[in-house]
């Protein structure tokens, strides 16, 4: 992306020169290395490649704050990795509250752990989470939960907390199950949880991670009586703590965490509405652009096929069905790839490949649909397969009627492509007409569609959308129809065509 | 830094083709720390299943018969956000699209042209949720994958000394340690100290996939009539 070969350029700042013959001899394949023996070196380089730069490291005895401060300024995106011997738990305190650093790996570090990292951050990996659809709440009161198994420590900081007028209500719990419990009850306005390490049943580094899942935004600290400096530097490396307090805790320090801790929280908060806003309306564009795309190759063949608007109808039919959101990743793909492209006139392409191979001339004649409707029950219960059924539709003269297949073969893409089967569907004779119908309770599971977000086009997502809108054009040219009706990730599906045998109501269920 | 190790493995494996999948679970629940939790074909099985089975981490395959993998694992990430995700792809990947698949909530991504080892590095550095890319997918060796694995099994083998490179293709023979000892002309505990030294080196576990690396070398330096 920025360097020669496209490999990512590592500053790397040293003091020894045999830590240096390492470094390069680790990683010499892997990135473009600009080797800085003093700071001024380290300085000159980020001034001149600024944001060209992946990844600072410094590999020294102590961490020097300046350089991590400049990466800061002259390149926000790029990782800051320190590689310690011995780093004392002060060192890994302070270092938390500068917001020095992303990654601190002890020495002799794993090279595939910190290559890894240096071509995450390369290739512009977000590390964010993926929930893009905040719960616009208007909260009052912020919350912040403290969990120690020393109930007396917690009482008393909880009063001492209050006495000084901490900006939030504080919540306790004394064990891990508590704590997840009050996490999830005060999703939307806990903003920072406080945890001591040590905990019957589950450690705190642990409980941390548990409450990250489900709220990503949610400020966390972590807190221990013991020179936990391994538990501290795991739990910066895996992205997991603002800060770490040693015990016994000093009610003004904490008082304080919890202000700063506040304000980083609402900064999260805001930011990830922003996020959400602004992959949502940009997927608006991209869907209103990949319909109008669509339209332009379909709608003239689609409207000679059935002589209705069935384009429009079929996408408001996606549209009633609640599939995945779109996400900075689909937004990713939409923009930086050929998927949008891709998508269209693979669906198209198959839409209309599909169609001339159904001439408009071939219907249904009285006797092929009596031989169709004769063999729908034996295909529906899932006795007949497809070849079965092919020679069962083959008539007297040979002759297999070509609409007959096609509805079959259709229904069958749909099912498969959604890991279901026939046996799903009933069949019924009603008022004139024959309905196939999925039963009550076995919708049809479907994530994505046409009209949704995607990272990749795939076989399965085309046979399904294609069978779908070939199924709506083939009924309704037959003077049937089909209905999708959507629901949550699923869809029900009520296909009709009118019974040529003019039969009693008959109801065969499956 | 050493990998958090404490916490087991619980394996969920989605793959359409069963041979396949029995291959590499023979080869995963042989691993101490994996406890292997359930398996499926298909996608919309394997959604149902998760909640079930509750796996810290499920290797799903990209090409499904139903929907496919990469759907499959947003859909489950919705469902279990701690949920650590290795997809496995049929082919390299470029690096715009590894971004965003790990964007995506991914952890990791092999591809099938990679070795065992690569999938077990990837179960290993993933285990406490963190992202991991290996070398593969960002060096620029040229050639094809296969030419890439070769070129990467000779660069491992020539990394072991003279003397280890003898006890291993002596091990590779399955000729017991006494006797390698005693051809040698070494006690059998420098043939062990060899032996642990010759797995740690190549990153193995287990003498077969030492046997089946050397199977690999020997026809290398056949094809290449090297010494």
């Amino acid at each position: 992306m920025n360097s020669k070969n496209n490999l990512p350029i590592v500053l790397y700042r040293y003091d020894q020169q045999a830590s240096c013959d390492e470094f390069v001899s680790s990683f010499q394949d892997d990135f473009e290395l600009l080797l800085c023996v003093t700071d001024a070196v380290a300085e000159a380089h980020l001034n001149k490649k600024g944001r060209n730069i992946s990844a600072v490291v410094v590999d020294q005895g102590s961490a020097p704050s300046s350089l991590f401060e400049l990466t800061k300024k002259l390149s926000p995106l790029s990782l800051r990795m320190f590689l310690h011997q011995d780093i004392g738990l002060d060192a890994v305190m302070l270092l938390l509250e500068q917001g020095a650093i992303n990654k601190c790996f002890a020495i002799p570090y794993d090279s595939n752990v910190v290559r890894s990292e240096v071509y995450a951050s390369h290739i512009g990996v977000s590390h964010k989470p993926q929930i893009v659809s905040p719960e616009e709440v208007e909260v009052r009161t912020y919350h912040a939960l403290i969990v120690d198994d020393e109930t007396s420590a917690t009482k008393y900081l909880k009063k001492q907390l209050k006495d000084l007028n901490c900006t939030c209500e504080i919540l306790v719990a004394d064990n891990a199950v508590g704590a997840l419990a009050l996490a999830k009850q005060y999703q939307l306005s806990l903003a920072l949880v406080l945890t001591d390490q040590r905990m019957p049943g589950m450690l705190g580094n642990q409980l941390l991670s548990q409450i990250r899942n489900h709220n990503p935004d949610v400020i966390r600290v972590l807190t221990s009586a013991y020179e936990e400096v391994d538990v501290a530097l795991n739990a910066v490396n895996e992205g997991q703590i603002f800060r770490y307090i040693r015990k016994p805790w000093d009610a003004k320090e904490i008082c304080a965490c919890i202000d700063s801790a506040l304000t980083a929280y609402r900064a999260n908060v805001s930011q990830r509405y922003e996020r959400y806003s602004r992959v949502s309306t940009r997927f608006q564009e991209l869907i209103s652009n990949r319909k109008t795309a669509l339209e332009k190759i379909l709608s003239t063949t689609v409207y000679a096929y059935s002589g209705q608007k069935t384009l429009d109808d079929f996408f408001n039919y996606l549209e009633s069905i609640d599939t995945l959101s779109p996400t900075t990743a689909t937004l990713r793909a939409s923009e930086e790839t050929n998927l949008e492209s891709e998508l269209v006139h693979e669906f198209s392409h198959t839409v209309l490949s599909r169609l001339s191979k159904i001439p408009g001339s071939s219907e249904f004649t009285v006797t092929s649909m009596q031989r169709f409707y004769e063999a729908l029950p034996g295909y529906l219960s899932g006795e007949s397969e497809v070849c079965f059924l092919e020679e069962r539709l083959t008539g007297e003269q040979g002759i297999m009627p070509i609409v007959a297949m096609e509805i079959i073969n259709l229904l069958k893409h749909i099912l498969e492509s959604s890991n279901q089967r026939a046996n799903i569907l009933t069949l019924e004779y009603l008022n004139g007409c024959v309905l196939i119908k999925t039963k009550v309770n076995h919708e049809i599971p479907i994530f994505k569609h046409i009209l949704s977000a995607h990272t990749r086009v795939t076989q399965q997502l085309l046979d399904q959308q294609c069978s779908m809108l070939v199924l709506l054009l083939v009924c309704r040219r037959q003077g049937g129809d089909v209905v999708f009706k959507g629901g949550k990730q699923t869809f029900s599906m009520t296909l009709s065509l009118p019974d040529f045998q003019e039969s009693k109501i008959v109801s065969v269920d499956n | 830094m050493g990998i958090n190790t404490s916490t087991r493995i619980r394996l969920f494996l989605t793959m359409k083709q069963r041979l396949y999948r029995d291959a590499l679970l023979a080869e995963l629940v042989n691993q101490e720390d994996i406890d292997f939790v359930g398996e499926s074909s298909s996608g919309t099985e394997t959604l149902g299943l998760l909640v079930r089975c509750s796996p810290s981490v499920l290797i799903i395959e990209e090409d499904l018969l139903d929907n496919d993998g990469l759907t499959i694992s947003e859909m489950a990430l919705v469902q279990n956000p701690s949920l650590t995700i290795i997809l496995l792809v049929d082919s390299d990947i470029s690096q715009k699209r590894l971004a965003i698949y790990l964007d995506s909530g991914i952890k990791s991504v092999v591809s099938k042209t990679q070795a065992m080892q690569d999938l077990s590095k990837a179960l290993n550095y993933t285990r406490n949720g963190q992202v991991y890319i290996d070398a593969e997918h960002c060096r620029s060796i040229q050639g094809s994958s296969m030419e890439k694995n070769k070129s990467i099994d000779v660069k491992r083998y020539y990394s072991l000394s003279v003397r280890e490179q003898e006890v291993a293709s002596h091990m590779a023979e399955r000729i017991p340690v006494m006797k390698i000892a005693e051809q040698l002309g070494v006690s059998h505990k420098t043939i062990h100290t060899y032996k642990e030294r010759i797995l740690i080196k190549l990153g193995f576990q287990r003498l077969p996939e030492l046997i089946l690396f050397m199977k690999r070398i020997q026809f290398h330096k056949q094809e290449n009539e090297m010494p």
